[in-house]
């Protein structure tokens, strides 16, 4: 059951449609522009390229597709975005991630209890913040901040030029390698790495295994 | 339902509703493989409603606008201007 369903094949385009109150799926297509989709049970929309469209669900993915850009997903249970690429985007989830996708470029990330956003590879000037998980997870983490009142800010094999703080719980940054990035952990560990190069700590202490040009 | 190529459907502004208390058929159809339909300027309005906890309940259509799974060309469901196609209450 779903509000439009043209299936993701075949070169189907939606644009411009406004789906409100749908029990299933707000809209199924290969391409989804300029659409709105709230109250929606399952996902809210799912398509293969997606641009310029705000989805709101309850149980499934906000906006679900390969490539999201200029988009807003905000999940009660599900994910905000989720996908392989996002650009410019923002994702809210209050048990789901805010975002999670290969890549995300410009985009932020916000939930309440999973992760902010979770790139599986890249992250490039990305926000994630998280009440209690981590705010910001991915394989590589560049220009990006990580927000946590009770986990870690922000979570990455490799980190450079980043932010990431822990209000309670966790630790600011923590990585195998982390370069010219900053920590924050009042009373708590603000980078814990590796291999730490031209990174400082404006609360808390540093664990840093081998330091370069560092406190 | 829409069972040729080249369609435009324009609801000027009209609304297609169901308060049928099954959910059994689309508002709209349109058959597998057509191509260049245009569904444009209106409202479909079911009788499906969320009781504010992710209860769905109601009937109308089973869905707003359905394509029949088929491979086949392009098919392109466009509103344009200002006027948007809204659906609301589908189950």
């Amino acid at each position: 059951m779903s509000g439009i369903n043209l299936g993701t094949n075949g070169g189907t385009t939606v644009k411009n449609c406004q789906v409100r109150t749908v029990g299933g799926t707000g809209i199924i297509a290969q391409n989804v522009f300029d659409s709105e989709v709230t109250d929606c049970g399952s996902d809210g929309i799912s398509c293969v390229v997606g641009s310029r469209n705000y989805a709101e669900s309850i149980s499934g993915g906000a906006v679900v597709g390969v490539v999201i850009r200029d988009s807003w997903g905000k999940s009660k249970t599900g994910i905000g975005i989720s996908g392989q690429c996002a650009l410019n985007c923002w994702g809210e989830s209050v048990s789901g991630h805010g975002i999670r996708v290969c890549q995300a470029q410009n985009c932020l990330g916000k939930s309440e209890s999973s992760f902010g956003l979770y790139a599986t590879d890249t992250a490039i000037g990305c926000v994630g913040e998280s009440q209690t998980h981590t705010g910001l997870r991915a394989k590589v983490a560049c220009d990006c901040r990580g927000l946590s009142v009770n986990g870690t800010g922000l979570v990455a094999t490799s980190v450079h030029g980043c932010y990431g703080e822990s209000i309670n719980g966790g630790v600011g940054v923590e990585a195998e390698i982390a370069s010219f990035c900053i920590g924050s952990r009042v009373n708590g560990c603000a980078i814990a790495s590796l291999i730490g190069v031209g990174c400082y700590a404006t609360a808390g202490t540093n664990h840093v295994t081998y330091r370069y040009n560092m406190p | 339902m829409i069972v040729t190529n080249c369609v435009t459907l324009d609801l000027n502004g009209f609304t297609i509703a169901s308060f049928s208390p099954k959910a059994l058929d689309p508002a709209i159809s349109i058959n597998g493989g057509l191509g260049s339909i245009t569904i444009k300027n209106g409202v479909i309005r079911g009788g499906v409603t969320n009781d504010g906890s992710g209860n769905f309940k109601g009937g109308g259509f089973a869905s707003g606008i359905y394509y029949f799974p088929a491979a086949g060309p392009l098919i392109r469901l466009i509103t344009f201007g200002y006027v948007r196609l809204e659906l609301r209450g589908v189950f």
